[in-house]
């Protein structure tokens, strides 16, 4: 079970750095967390950039799903 | 010779995960993975639902082009390790656990979807509201629209305002986490005994039972809402900081109320579905704001709606009635199964600028956009079940039908494509005579399984729509609500002090008892000839009978349970309720004859 855990929080903790590699990219803006009640309501400007690219971590095809006893029907694109 | 473009979009792992297929800048084919799965809000990666979809194209993994997905994992998962952090919660290695795990989850999904030989295939990853935006925008019938999109949460934002023209979507200005609409309605979902993410309908069904006699102090103490629509939270009432927390509202909501949490399941009386009455009543005054900021904002004449929010149909008719826009369309899929929808639609036309040519219609089909089967195939299987069942042409299934319903049956309406989004629109439909003073009743509890207090939404064709509701706009999707017309409403009582919601159910209060809600309003369905023929014609030949082209539409589940997707699925549904009659594809079966079957029909264990 430790060993999991050290597994994940070395993973978050990369998942973390790759995140700030982004914010300083100027890639993903990250607001702060405001939980104060006593200030106006207030609209914020949503400017900064919108996507990230990335290209997946090919490793097999999934496998196709059968299903049920009519799972062989043709689906028409009507 | 141009290739053509096949994009791939997905949704997963909140809830309502999803695929849909775009091929050259057409919607093929969308589907949620609760469909196939059979397990309702199913957020797992729709690894069923996009292998459907490439079958449905007659696509192979390798020919899809890019990849689209709905939101931005890495940010989320900062919000939600902030989030933990801010409520301060100890457990906090359980969150970084689950999210990283997420994370990596849809690193692995995602990638594994493609054959070694496509490790190249692009990704696209958009923002989780600019997926709403593009759902609400890309496929709408306006050149050129404001755009608000209002959920619980994406990455940060929870609200969004953004200007579509063209093939272009800019965002403008958003609210952003914790203060949230969506989690606002869901806090008083939870407070008021229902479950976040799926009894949201359920608190817009009781509110009309109540009085908003708490909408000032809920104004004033737990939501403050600016006249520009811009709003916040007082966060001494919500606890939806902690992610690992399973409830959205704290104890203090209650002593603010005067009463705690309704337990799920209990007795609803009139005190929270005045609670109800309240939050929706909020709930509007913010979103006609959000949406008049949003048109002084773009000065467009259109406006695009998406995310959970926009399926408040009341809300929407709200905006309709209280808002200039000249035009308003919602999309169908509005909550985060459309996200999928969204982000393909957004790589097609912004990413790399294909031009759109809105012509007056929507591009959703009429969100007919799932699986299909064919005679041959339901064929097939009702004779491996051994069900008896007779054949017939269209014509005369629409009038069997037809005269079924006169004569007060419930019929089950399996037809063509499944429908991509939470409502039914007549492919998977279960049907009623709105005449029948106790259908209503007979249909929440001996059919759906579900809560009596419950309307049931009508069908209508678009052009008799006038005829039966007052200023009805086209309602397509079952997004909007409309009066029922004076005419054909009759007095009731106008004392219901004491009386819990469930017993004023059975008030008729129209000519229309089954379909008009507490408050005179039904959940429309205008129904148009060209986009869905066969249920149009059943409506007229309905009508031809009854003088009433109108019919009780609601979706073909049991509580708890997806709608249904397969004739199997069908079958188990029709045979487990009492349901009289189930019209699937041209094969017509009657209830009392089905003792040959052969087939299992597990319990239906989790009412949601």
């Amino acid at each position: 079970m430790q060993k999991a855990f050290g597994a994940i929080q070395r993973l978050a903790a990369r998942l973390n750095a790759s995140i700030d590699a982004q914010r300083q990219l100027g890639k993903e803006p990250v607001p702060a967390l405001s939980v104060e009640w006593n200030c106006e309501p207030t609209w914020e400007s949503w400017t900064a950039a919108r996507q990230i690219e990335t290209v997946p971590f090919a490793r097999r095809p999934i496998r196709a799903v059968a299903r049920g006893p009519v799972s062989t029907t043709s689906y028409p694109l009507t | 010779m141009n290739k053509t473009m096949n994009i791939l979009g997905v949704s997963a792992y909140f809830h309502d995960s999803a695929a849909c297929l775009i091929r050259d800048g057409e919607i093929v084919a969308a589907a949620q993975e609760e469909a196939f799965s059979r397990r309702k809000h199913d957020q797992s990666f729709p690894a069923q639902a996009a292998q459907w979809c490439l079958q449905s194209a007659d696509i192979d993994w390798a020919d899809i082009d890019w990849f689209a997905y709905y939101e931005l994992p890495l940010l989320k998962m900062r919000r939600v390790l902030a989030s933990a952090a801010a409520s301060g919660e100890q457990d906090q290695i359980r969150d970084t656990e689950l999210w990283a795990q997420l994370n990596a989850s849809s690193r692995r999904d995602v990638g594994a979807m493609f054959p070694p030989g496509r490790r190249q295939s692009r990704v696209l990853a958009v923002e989780h509201h600019l997926s709403h935006a593009a759902s609400a925008f890309f496929p709408s019938p306006f050149d050129e629209a404001a755009v608000v999109t209002i959920d619980g949460v994406g990455e940060y934002t929870t609200t969004s305002v953004s200007f579509g023209k063209g093939h272009t979507l800019t965002p403008l200005q958003r609210q952003t986490f914790p203060h949230s609409l969506g989690l606002f309605y869901s806090a008083f979902t939870h407070y008021c005994g229902f479950r976040v993410n799926s009894g949201e309908y359920k608190l817009m069904g009781l509110a009309p039972y109540g009085v908003p006699r708490y909408s000032t102090l809920i104004e004033e103490r737990v939501i403050r809402v600016s006249e520009d629509g811009s709003f916040r939270l007082n966060m001494d009432y919500f606890d939806f900081l902690a992610p690992s927390s399973q409830r959205l509202s704290t104890d203090r909501l209650g002593k603010l109320l005067g009463r705690p949490r309704r337990p799920e399941g209990a007795d609803i009386d009139e005190f929270y579905a005045d609670v109800a009455a309240s939050a929706q009543a909020t709930f509007e005054k913010a979103v006609v704001r959000i949406v008049r900021h949003a048109r002084s904002l773009t000065g467009a004449r259109n406006l695009c709606l998406a995310g959970g929010g926009a399926l408040n149909c009341v809300a929407n008719s709200k905006i309709q009635a209280e808002s200039s826009f000249e035009g308003i369309w919602v999309q169908p899929a509005a909550s985060d199964a459309g996200g999928a929808l969204g982000a393909a639609s957004y790589v097609w036309h912004q990413h790399l600028s294909n031009p759109r040519r809105p012509e007056g219609k929507d591009a959703m089909h009429g969100s007919l956009l799932g699986p299909s089967f064919d005679n041959g195939s339901i064929r097939n299987y009702l004779d491996s079940i051994g069900a008896h069942y007779s054949q017939v042409d269209h014509e005369k299934l629409t009038r069997t039908a037809a005269e079924l319903l006169a004569a007060g049956k419930i019929v089950a309406w399996f037809q063509g494509r499944l429908e991509f989004g939470p409502r039914a629109l007549g492919s998977r439909s279960i049907l009623g005579d709105p005449r029948s003073p106790g259908l209503q009743r007979h249909l929440n509890l001996a059919v759906k399984n579900r809560e009596s207090f419950r309307p049931f939404a009508p069908a209508v064709p678009l052009e008799e729509a006038k005829d039966y509701f007052e200023s009805p706009t086209e309602s397509p999707y079952m997004l909007f609500v409309a009066p029922v017309r004076k005419n054909l409403r009759v007095p009731t009582s106008s004392t219901h002090s004491g009386m819990r919601p469930e017993e004023r159910v059975g008030q008729v209060r129209s000519t229309l008892p089954a379909i008009t809600h507490v408050d005179n309003s039904a959940r429309l369905q205008t129904v148009d000839r060209t986009t869905h023929p066969l249920f149009w014609n059943l409506l007229h030949a309905f009508g031809s009978i009854t003088g009433t082209p109108v019919l009780v539409n609601t979706s073909f589940n049991v509580r708890g349970e997806p709608i249904v997707c397969t004739p199997e699925d069908a079958v188990k549904t029709f045979l487990r309720t009492e349901i009289d009659y189930l019209c699937m594809g041209d094969m017509i079966l009657d209830r009392r004859k089905q003792s040959a079957v052969k087939i299992t029909i597990p319990p239906v264990t989790d009412l949601d």
